[in-house]
């Protein structure tokens, strides 16, 4: 039972931190990422690739892939920089999310396609004695959630920050300010993007083995949850979502048990149901979550343009 | 090569009617709508099983299903989205990506992951000016042109479809015009279930019948239906057709299984550099 | 001489902060009221509180003797209380004729002429430009359409939120004149106007809004002859005529 326990933080730390990354992108930068499965799937196969095929050790695997699916995120905001409405932004990132769905899925050659990549190692392996290595991960897990929290809450507070927030609130003042400062856009996308990539490695950490069936578009389900069910913006809450969601899709594994003529596709496909179902009520009923998002005294921009 | 033209033409006229119903439900809901692969889906799945398990004709069991699909339509909507109603498009577009999953995963716990396929007649395919053609496809054709004769009279003819185009065009306007907004999302929610289940079963004869079939035409729909201009019907028919040919003429030079780059490229380029598409009326939001 | 259409104690707005203030107001069968004011002063914010677009959060909005404040903007079209917003007033993506004929159907219209007789006639030029998409007509026409769209079905009421804004002053003076020929045949008009001169030319009673709240209320000729109202609230960029 305990390692049960240990072994499900693990899953909703680094799921909190994708949680966060989404929140970043879109609480704080108004961009929302239905992407999100794509870039997940690209970190979690740059690190196991950078890993299997290029021999680098976990630590700079993890920060590959961080730099790649930042980079991927910028080019995709650079790239609609200039689209200013949320929902076309999300219709863009749907696509590339497809798209990079489908290179893990179709380019055999490197990523082995539905077979999938095995054998991904876990940090300092060989180092850390067998049977402490879970508390090891998980404190690990922590440490990096920990530090994500601190990192973008820093950013959110900053004038980075502020900036960013105020070009959410008012599309009129992005236009206003000029081309250098909706690079803030780009950077907040790449940003969050970057601990997509470090989701996505300790993914492949922890299952220590990936195919493209782990990363379908529930995944931007369970995220999205996290995110609502946390109050979108405020950080801590998102992770109290991450926590709230994983514990009952994952405890919801257990159904199985207990209702035994179901196979395993039906009940796949009844859980997919409810996270559906789920989402929806919590948009109808949890608009705002349980936490708020602090508001700065100052924000700057947006205070100085808003009434005539 | 022209027959990759024409498959192209096909896969392009398929996508007509889907991407008719993402724009004028985008022209009344004002958000895309993500669940309309998976209600093609649904739809095509409730033909299958009238059709494949209870022995009635395809074409009966389609205008059968059509009008009960686009009752359940409305009732998708009460329930999903009139809670929602006035909230931001994101919102709209996370619950219809909720609406989706449930859906698509309905059809998955019913009928499995094997593809199915409908029961009609095998009939040997033709040729015609050295393209392979087949029955089905004339079929898909002849359906998709009724219906289009069918909507543009609707939508130019009728009181409903007026108001309809009125609502997208200004939907303040039209309330202090005495157009009830409910009753006309509710007509649209009719129509657009209608013509989402005729889509699906085009789907459907086209290829197999499977939970992700839906799906994965939701990229490709959008990408017709903003190319078109979101809010334009004829703008949807053309960027479907457009969309069609030209993800099947690049898998001449690209590997088949990227066919998506080709509607996600034009969704970019459209966007930057014409978001209003090549009909649609540049829409001030607010 | 009814009251066809008042309101007591008004208050409505948009966000937190009420806007109106506590609006008393009655608008007498068959007369023109234009109401002005300074920029934000809430004119705009009355006219959509009487029209429905906006919930009236205290105080009773009376119409034809009834309490509308529960109705909705169809229902109160419907029942004779017709409105021209200030923009986007016509359809742009459907033909003149379209924009006529939808408001024909929608306020209650059934079969029979698109326009009254009597008021088709102020309109001369529509029919020449039925084919015309509503976007593509200069603004005077637009102003034109979207008079004649409220006048489908003879309402009550008719409500117009700066109808020569923008307009020329020699096209402004025949909108007016049109208002004028409108109401002469039986239609209470309220009007808000920045044109004040030119409106209260033809009014019967002018009221003032300012900060949200009723500063005067008195009939036209009175306001225009003061030289007070003239400097604070009329014609700021008007030589004294």
């Amino acid at each position: 039972m305990i390692s049960f326990i240990v072994l499900l933080s693990i899953v909703v730390c680094f799921s909190a931190i994708l949680a966060l990354a989404l929140n970043f992108q879109w609480g704080l930068g108004g961009m929302v990422n239905f992407g999100l499965a794509g870039f997940y799937t690209l970190g979690a196969y740059t690190c196991a690739l950078l890993i299997l095929k290029g021999g680098a050790n976990t630590f700079f695997a993890t920060l590959g892939a961080m730099a790649i699916v930042a980079a991927a995120c910028a080019l995709t905001a650079f790239v609609t920089l200039r689209v200013a409405e949320e929902d076309y932004f999300a219709i863009v990132t749907l696509g590339v999310g497809e798209m990079l769905r489908l290179v893990s899925l179709n380019e055999d050659w490197l990523t082995k396609g539905a077979l999938g990549l095995s054998g991904i190692p876990r940090p300092l392996d060989g180092v850390i004695p067998h049977e402490i290595y879970v508390y090891f991960l998980l404190g690990l897990s922590i440490a990096l959630l920990l530090g994500t929290l601190w990192v973008l809450n820093v950013l959110a507070r900053s004038p980075f920050g502020r900036i960013v927030r105020a070009l959410r609130e008012d599309d009129v003042v992005a236009a206003t300010l000029g081309k250098n400062v909706l690079w803030a856009r780009v950077r907040v996308f790449a940003i969050g993007g970057a601990f997509i990539g470090l989701a996505g490695s300790l993914h492949a950490f922890y299952y220590q083995y990936i195919d493209p069936t782990q990363f379908t578009n529930i995944v931007i389900a369970y995220a999205f949850m996290a995110v609502i069910a946390g109050g979108r913006g405020a950080h801590a809450g998102a992770i109290l979502g991450a926590a709230v969601v994983m514990v009952l899709l994952e405890g919801s594994r257990f159904l199985k048990d207990v209702i035994p003529w179901l196979d395993s596709d039906r009940l796949a496909a009844i859980r997919i149901i409810i996270i559906g179902v789920g989402l929806i009520l919590l948009l109808i009923f949890r608009p705002q979550g349980f936490l708020r998002e602090h508001r700065l005294q100052v924000d700057l921009a947006a205070a100085t343009m808003r009434r005539p | 090569m022209l027959q990759t033209a024409f498959n192209g033409l096909i896969s392009g006229v398929i996508m007509t009617l889907p991407a008719l119903a993402v724009t004028l439900l985008f022209g009344v809901l004002k958000f895309p709508n993500f669940a309309v692969g998976a209600m093609m889906t649904c739809a095509a799945y409730l033909v299958f099983a009238l059709n494949a398990q209870l022995g009635w004709p395809l074409s009966a069991a389609t205008v059968l299903v059509a009008v009960a699909f686009g009752g359940a339509c409305i009732l998708l909507d009460q329930v999903t989205f009139r809670p929602l109603r006035g909230r931001g498009a994101i919102t709209l577009m996370v619950a219809s990506l909720g609406l989706g999953f449930i859906l698509e995963n309905f059809a998955r716990f019913a009928y499995g992951n094997t593809a199915r396929s409908f029961a009609i007649e095998l009939a040997r395919p033709f040729r015609f000016l050295d393209i392979r053609m087949n029955r089905e496809q004339m079929l898909t054709f002849a359906v998709s042109a009724a219906a289009m004769v069918a909507m543009w009279l609707l939508l130019t003819r009728t009181p409903v479809g007026r108001a309809m185009r009125a609502v997208a065009d200004n939907p303040q306007l039209a309330l202090v015009r005495g157009i009830e907004s409910e009753r006309i999302i509710r007509w649209t929610w009719f129509i657009t279930g209608m013509l989402l289940a005729v889509g699906g079963v085009l789907i459907g004869m086209d290829r197999a019948l499977e939970p992700p079939m839906g799906s994965n035409y939701v990229v490709g729909v959008f990408g017709a239906a903003i190319l078109g201009g979101l809010g334009s019907p004829f703008g949807a028919f053309v960027g479907a057709l457009l969309i069609g040919v030209a993800s099947e003429l690049s898998t001449l030079v690209m590997p088949p299984n990227y066919r998506i780059g080709i509607p996600l490229a034009a969704i970019a380029l459209v966007l930057v550099f014409r978001p209003q598409g090549l009909f649609g009326q540049p829409y001030i939001r607010k | 001489m009814s009251t066809v259409l008042s309101t007591n104690g008004l208050h409505s707005g948009y966000g937190a902060g009420d806007i109106l203030k506590g609006i008393d107001l009655a608008l007498d069968e068959g007369r023109i009221l234009t109401l002005i004011g300074p920029n934000g002063s809430g004119k705009s914010t009355l006219v959509k509180t009487l029209a429905g677009l906006l919930e009236a959060r205290q105080g009773d909005v009376l119409f034809a003797g009834e309490r509308v404040n529960g109705w909705s903007p169809p229902r109160r079209v419907k029942g004779g209380l017709a409105y021209v917003p200030q923009e986007y007033n016509v359809f742009r993506n459907l033909t003149v004729l379209e924009n006529l004929r939808i408001s024909h159907e929608f306020m209650g219209g059934g079969r029979g002429e698109l326009l009254p007789a009597d008021l088709a006639a102020l309109f001369p030029d529509l029919p020449s430009r039925y084919a015309t998409l509503a976007g593509n007509l200069s603004g005077g026409e637009r102003q034109m359409l979207a008079l004649a769209c409220a006048l489908t079905v003879r309402p009550k009421v008719l409500m117009l939120d700066e109808i020569s804004a923008g307009l020329s002053p020699l096209l402004g003076n025949a909108i007016f004149k049109t208002v004028k020929s409108i109401n002469a045949r039986g239609v209470t008009v309220l009007m808000v106007e920045q044109n004040a001169i030119e409106a209260l030319g033809i009014s019967d009673v002018c009221m003032v809004l300012a900060g949200g709240r009723v500063r005067f209320c008195a009939p036209a000729s009175e306001v225009l002859g003061r030289d007070d109202l003239h400097s604070l609230y009329l014609g700021d960029t008007r030589d004294t005529a």
